[in-house]
């Protein structure tokens, strides 16, 4: 039992994602199942999201239309399935400005929102660009800076400039520069609210889409395998995944990239009638097992 | 000799002022939010407004010059009114009476109005999630030929 319930809840999902994107390097190598999911954690008073997920409609359905996008649900219905509804949340840590982890930034009329400060800045100078550098943004969702101005000017989008220890008692942000994108930030949790845990997790956003990208494919030769979707530099990423991995003592599972499919059997989880699933990482003392 | 359909002709003039003006929006909405986030006593960079400032311009001649027939005089006047409010938010934005960017947040909001009406009026326009669309009230739910037509 720790401090916080934490849950991975799969929203949508692209049904043939490349695996040559998921994992640097190997091309013509197929393609895996990618949930869009995004990640909560409530306890301590709080009720947390890690990023946003998406709203269906205008450029968000255009961007998830060209992904291949399938089997959206909105945020209430998946909320509900942890009993939690989009107004009962309080904060929002976004871990990048692409639209399926920015793009529901007005669907929780309660929250304040995090993000990195070289995520904001660094996304406004390439807007600035021309049309021939729109891979730079190609994944954001342009309404979605008219959101955060509104956000910011009601006091409720908060920008952080670099790491920052417990912004919530046990949860720490920490910045990922240049890597899948400029101000990329995963999230620590400890959950034992140890400064040298032995119960943490990292949330990693995008840093990481599989497990495969900490391990590589070969168990016999492990290595770090960046992603393949990168503003920044592969090297970036590895080093990054190489202090993800040190924080939670080099044990990968507590390491969460919530696009890997396979997250649904390394921890308890159930599917639910929409045919999302509902990954349970961690249970706070007196709350009860959504998955069971 | 085949005739061009005005409505097509109107429709392929239109969609790439239609971006220049989502562009000169999004990048007035984002030193909007540099400003806000940055606080009045920050010295913000003046980069988004100048490449804004260049894309309104860019997209003011032709939006003058767009030649709408009677069945698309309505998305025009929504790329009209989209074009005037960036301008005064361009120039609330370079103004010094403006230091909340209250101004600016209120032109920027009418532009984001017209566009999102614009965008539902004509597939291919999608643009940015607006939360007032005029249009939303008159019916621009409707099929594209009837909106255009009606």
């Amino acid at each position: 039992m720790g401090k916080y319930s934490i849950w991975v809840l799969d929203y949508a999902a692209v049904n043939q994602f490349p695996q040559s994107v998921m994992l640097y390097g190997p091309q013509y190598v197929g393609i895996r199942n990618l949930p869009y999911a995004y990640v909560l954690i409530k306890g301590q008073d709080q009720v947390i999201l890690v990023d946003t997920g998406y709203d269906h409609k205008e450029y968000g359905k255009y961007l998830a239309d060209l992904y291949g996008v399938s089997n959206w649900h909105a945020a209430s219905e998946v909320l509900a399935e942890c009993g939690v509804k989009p107004a009962d949340v309080t904060t929002v840590l976004i871990t990048h400005a692409h639209f399926d982890h920015m793009g529901g930034l007005d669907l929780f009329p309660n929250a304040k929102f995090y993000i990195q400060k070289r995520e904001i800045d660094k996304w406004v100078w390439a807007l600035t660009l021309g049309p021939e550098f729109r891979f730079l943004v190609g994944a954001a969702d342009p309404a979605d800076i008219v959101k955060a101005t509104r956000l910011a000017r009601e006091g409720r989008m908060i920008v952080v400039d670099g790491d920052r220890e417990d912004v919530l008692p046990g949860i720490d942000l920490h910045l990922a520069a240049d890597t899948h994108t400029y101000g990329s930030m995963y999230v620590t949790v400890r959950n034992d609210g140890a400064r040298e845990s032995a119960d943490a997790f990292i949330l990693a956003g995008d840093l990481i889409y599989t497990y495969d990208n900490l391990t590589g494919l070969d168990k016999n030769d492990p290595q770090l395998v960046p992603i393949g979707l990168a503003t920044g530099s592969q090297s970036n990423l590895m080093f990054t995944s190489a202090d993800m991995l040190k924080a939670v003592g080099g044990e990968h599972k507590r390491v969460i990239p919530v696009h890997e499919d396979r997250l649904k059997s390394v921890f308890p989880s159930r599917a639910t009638a929409a045919g999302l699933h509902v990954v349970e990482l961690a249970l706070a003392d007196g709350e009860a097992s959504r998955v069971a | 000799m085949s005739q061009v359909d005005p409505l097509a002709r109107y429709i392929s003039e239109a969609e790439p002022l239609h971006d220049l003006l989502r562009r000169g929006l999004i990048q007035l909405s984002g030193f909007l939010l540099k400003r806000t986030i940055a606080g009045p006593r920050a010295i913000v960079d003046y980069e988004p407004v100048e490449a804004a400032r260049e894309r309104i311009r860019e997209a003011a001649e032709g939006v003058r010059n767009l030649r709408a027939p009677t069945n698309a005089a309505h998305h025009r006047g929504h790329l009209a009114g989209a074009l005037a409010a960036l301008e005064s938010a361009l120039a609330a934005a370079l103004s010094t009476t403006d230091p909340d960017g209250d101004a600016l947040f209120h032109f920027v909001q009418v532009s984001e109005r017209h566009l999102r009406a614009a965008g539902r009026a004509t597939p291919g326009f999608e643009t940015v999630d607006f939360k007032q669309a005029c249009c939303a009230m008159q019916g621009v739910g409707a099929p594209f030929e009837a909106r255009f037509t009606g």
